[in-house]
């Protein structure tokens, strides 16, 4: 953590002294526990910058804030946050010139529940690839240990599938009815990128697809069609799991869609590129339709 | 009746008893309770929530004088509210509860002479006051409305202006548009712009000001400048409401609820509060 | 004082079930928040009782204030239109171990909702809600109730009911007289207790409700509540309200988490020409809270939102209702934010714009 600190300290002195307009990295929050967003303008900050256990925010998202645009950035990515970034730039969010990124060898960072215990955090249990290594700049120790195989991070989809549906249908009950509607998933998402989300703007004013009505129903629409949204285009940065307050698992929805889209389509979990198109943008006569009555059987 | 009955969230029941066009985006509408007469009592420059389910609620500044017999509303198409209370037709029900905030004082301007300035749809609270004034005719000195508006074609309540007031004893009508027609006589030009040329002495007089919060800004300034004291301009504040009531939050500005606290403030209360959104 | 010993708790809350809906802090998966008693009944449901973790993760404010709550029916029949209020049913709540912080929330809750116009439907349900509370004898990191001069131990009157968590027991006293007709109607559950423990439980509750003062060492505690009001002009105007603002998400968390943030919206929820109207939680750091129909929005910034917020909390709402801050000091906040903005952080930031 140390070498990865002062790595990120030295780099951001030289990107402001070479014309950069801001840095975007982390440094400590009041606790232990706790890792912030940095955003530094001065060379007399930089010394705040610290990379902890708990640095987890991905900050890829913090590049679509209007304040930022026509900004030249220097912003440091895990692993995760890369894959995020190459996203938005798929997407035409961002504009590649005017960023200067910095990758970071993740050494697999922790997560405090809410009694106070902390373990390895979830999301980089699942992680395959933390360390962004197309990248010019890595900082920290390039030898990471992947925690789990491909086929293990979908342990707790396989786990959810073999329930009955019913049984199914319980759980999600039992999770999703415990979501508030804050919109912190959706807000945390690097890839939730639309201005106006055209499922939940939360306001009498707008047409909504749903409202805040407390019932499931809503609720659980929300969450299905944000999954389906990010089908595809999701990297499992797991953000919107990391910031539920009431500890819905939104990733096991967006992982158990990445599952489906690997075996049904043979599509990489992500696009490496625009010229592949993303799943739910694309249509092939022979794709299979699970599920779907008439439709072609399970591939 | 019980207690339940008298919830403040709770909108009674009326009828639209007639609809006119004003303009191509604004209408009036008459509202009276299921028996004939006004909803309810109010003060003028007080607002009421309408609903129509299951659009929702919006608020709105009463445009008729509070000793008509009925009530009316001038209403321009801009949401989802107001869009369906554009497609109601006469003899249609709606959902109405108030009255809703501070009025302006009518009984502390007796003696003064009044200076009404409207900018488009502004002039719609201000014409509450205006028609409960001329009909206590008496009790008021000198009265000059001055309305604007982006073109002769979007005038609200035209008739009346034109015709109606102008026939009052003392009461001077001026009217001026952003931009001038080959046949409009009066002035053309912005509201300030007006105000510069029709050079209004404050000497007793009071200033009720109401428009676009960008009109209404320079507005003020202007009749600072020309010496009006903050204390006797009036105006009413425009924000997003909910419950009415001073409790869902959404109209908060310092320390006051600009549906109970507000719409109508001095320019001199203004001056603590605009700074704090 | 009275003693339930804990292994009766079940059988007194199953008694007292008859009459109340109980609603208690409850371990599920990796969090404890309330429940419904009735709930920790089914063995299928993996819920324990939980009265050792200090605080929930949502404040209780919901059984007063819920964040989804229909009260009118509508009914459309060609032009005409009929509204029914919908009653409230069913058996009173009573919520069991809340802390002294949610409790002293409900009396910020009160100003605002029982102020006149009442609200009725926060009346009805604050009028048939009984509270519990326990009396914390220790904080957590994240606590810093007494700095908005909360006493954690709680005072004799406020709640129905108080109780220490000692030992193998609850020691309860009454802070109401509904809270006495509790233990005289239930006082098969209840034994005596022996002077000695009364008193050492008392004079501890004494100690912790005196002994952390603004000048701690706690560093939550460093800014005074009163900085912001006191300073107002310099800090409304000062740039620490755009340096949060880079970080924000926009959020509700903060919001729908803290006891004391009561805004809200109404809306409509139809199916064709009948329907409900519902008021729900809404936050002031959404974008759309304030955007009004025509898309003028006087917060149209972030930072504009997140100053609205803290200056409502310690300005605004200080001013309208005789110098009552509107925090209760819970740390809701601070644990939950996921980019760590909470109150303490801008007091700090504020003290620092002072001290420049």
């Amino acid at each position: 953590m140390e070498i990865i600190t002062n790595a990120m300290r030295q780099l951001a002195r030289e990107g402001l002294e070479n014309g950069l307009d801001i840095i975007i990295g982390w440094k400590d929050g009041r606790f232990e526990w706790q890792s912030k967003p940095a955003f530094i303008t001065e060379i007399n900050d930089i010394e705040s910058l610290n990379f902890n256990n708990y640095s987890l925010k991905n900050l890829s998202g913090y590049l679509l804030k209007k304040e930022l645009k026509d900004k030249k950035i220097g912003i440091f990515l895990k692993g995760c946050d890369y894959k995020a970034y190459k996203q938005l730039v798929n997407y035409n969010q961002v504009d590649p010139e005017n960023i200067q990124i910095w990758g970071i060898a993740c050494p697999g960072l922790k997560e405090r529940d809410f009694h106070g215990n902390t373990s390895n955090a979830e999301r980089c249990q699942r992680c395959q690839e933390p360390v962004p290594e197309e990248l010019e700049t890595i900082i920290g120790k390039k030898e990471v240990a992947i925690q789990n195989s491909p086929e293990d991070k979908y342990q707790d989809v396989k786990k959810l599938e073999s329930l009955a549906t019913d049984e199914r249908f319980d759980y999600w009950k039992d999770q999703i009815s415990d979501c508030i509607r804050c919109y912190a998933c959706r807000n945390t998402c690097p890839l939730c990128e639309c201005t106006t989300c055209m499922i939940a703007g939360g306001d009498s004013n707008s047409d909504d697809w749903i409202d805040s009505a407390k019932e499931f129903s809503q609720d659980f629409f929300f969450h299905s069609i944000r999954a389906f949204h990010q089908a595809g285009r999701c990297v499992d940065c797991g953000e919107c799991e990391e910031v539920c307050p009431v500890d819905i698992p939104i990733s096991k929805i967006n992982n158990k869609i990445r599952h489906d889209i690997e075996n049904l389509y043979e599509m990489p979990e992500v696009a490496d590129d625009d010229s592949v198109m993303g799943p739910l943008l694309d249509f092939r006569e022979d794709d299979p339709e699970p599920g779907s009555k008439g439709g072609k059987e399970n591939a | 009746m019980t207690e339940i009955a008298k919830d403040p969230l709770l909108p009674g029941k009326a009828i639209i008893t007639a609809i006119r066009q004003d303009t191509e985006d604004i209408k009036t509408y008459q509202v009276r309770d299921v028996n004939g007469g006004k909803p309810f009592d109010f003060e003028p420059g007080q607002c009421a929530m309408l609903s129509l389910p299951p659009a929702g609620e919006a608020i709105f500044s009463i445009t008729s004088s509070p000793l008509a017999e009925m009530m009316e509303f001038s209403i321009k198409n801009v949401g989802r509210v107001t869009s369906e209370i554009h497609n109601l037709k006469v003899g249609d029900q709606i959902g109405i509860r108030g009255p809703y905030g501070t009025p302006f004082p009518v009984a502390d301007f007796q003696k003064d002479d009044l200076l009404f300035i409207g900018g488009g749809i502004g002039l719609a609270p201000l014409r509450s006051v205006i028609n409960y004034v001329l009909k206590k005719r008496d009790n008021y000195g000198k009265v000059d409305i001055v309305c604007g508006c982006r073109t002769c074609n979007d005038f609200v309540h035209y008739e009346e202006i034109t015709e109606e007031w102008p026939q009052k004893p003392e009461t001077d009508v001026h009217l001026t548009v952003d931009k001038a027609t080959d046949d409009w006589t009066g002035f053309e030009g912005y509201i300030p712009d007006y105000l510069e040329e029709l050079n209004f002495s404050p000497a007793e007089k009071k200033a009720i000001v109401c428009g676009p919060p960008i009109m209404i800004k320079f507005v003020v300034q202007q009749l600072k400048e020309s010496g009006f004291d903050p204390a006797d301009i009036y105006t009413t504040l425009e924000l997003k409401m909910k419950c009415g009531i001073g409790k869902c939050g959404r109209c908060n500005i310092g320390s006051k609820y600009v549906c109970k606290d507000g719409p109508v403030f001095t320019a001199k209360e203004l001056a603590g509060l605009i700074e704090t959104f | 004082m009275l003693k339930l010993d804990k292994n009766k708790l079940q059988d007194f809350l199953k008694a007292i079930e008859e009459e109340y809906q109980i609603q208690l802090p409850v371990k599920k998966a990796d969090q404890t928040d309330f429940c419904n008693f009735e709930d920790t009944l089914k063995p299928n449901k993996g819920l324990e009782i939980d009265l050792n973790t200090r605080l929930s993760v949502k404040s209780p404010k919901s059984y007063l204030f819920p964040r989804s709550e229909s009260y009118l029916e509508f009914k459309k029949d060609n032009e005409r239109l009929d509204f029914k209020l919908k009653e409230l049913t069913g058996k009173a709540n009573l919520i069991f171990g809340i802390r002294n912080c949610d409790q002293e929330s409900f009396k910020i809750l009160d100003k605002v909702f029982l102020q006149e116009p009442v609200d009725q439907l926060y009346k009805r349900r604050r009028n048939s809600t009984i509270t519990v509370v326990a009396r914390c004898l220790e904080q957590s990191e994240t606590c810093f109730c007494q700095l908005f001069e909360i006493e954690p131990a709680g005072s004799e009157t406020g709640a129905d009911l108080y109780y220490y968590n000692y030992n193998d027991g609850l020691y309860f006293t009454a802070g109401s007289d509904q809270g006495e007709l509790i233990l005289s109607d239930y006082s098969q559950y209840f034994k005596s207790v022996e002077p000695e423990i009364e008193k050492k439980l008392n004079q501890e509750a004494n100690q912790f409700n005196g002994k952390i003062t603004a000048d701690s060492d706690n560093p939550l505690m460093q800014n005074k509540p009163e900085l912001l009001y006191d300073n107002k002009e310099a800090i409304f105007n000062s740039d620490i309200w755009q340096e949060l603002a880079n970080r924000c998400l926009e959020c509700g968390i903060c919001t729908y988490l803290c006891p004391t943030c009561h805004c809200y919206d109404i809306q409509d929820y139809s199916a064709d020409q009948s329907g409900e109207r519902y008021r729900c939680w809404d936050s002031c750091l959404f974008s759309n809270f304030t955007e009004m129909a025509h898309g003028d929005n006087p917060r149209e910034e972030t930072y504009q939102r997140l100053r609205q917020r803290f200056f409502h909390k310690l300005v605004y709402f200080p001013e309208e209702q005789e110098e009552s801050l509107a925090c209760v000091g819970c740390g809701r906040c601070l644990g939950s934010c996921p980019v760590n903005i909470d109150i303490t952080e801008v007091l700090a930031l504020a003290g620092g714009v002072i001290n420049d």
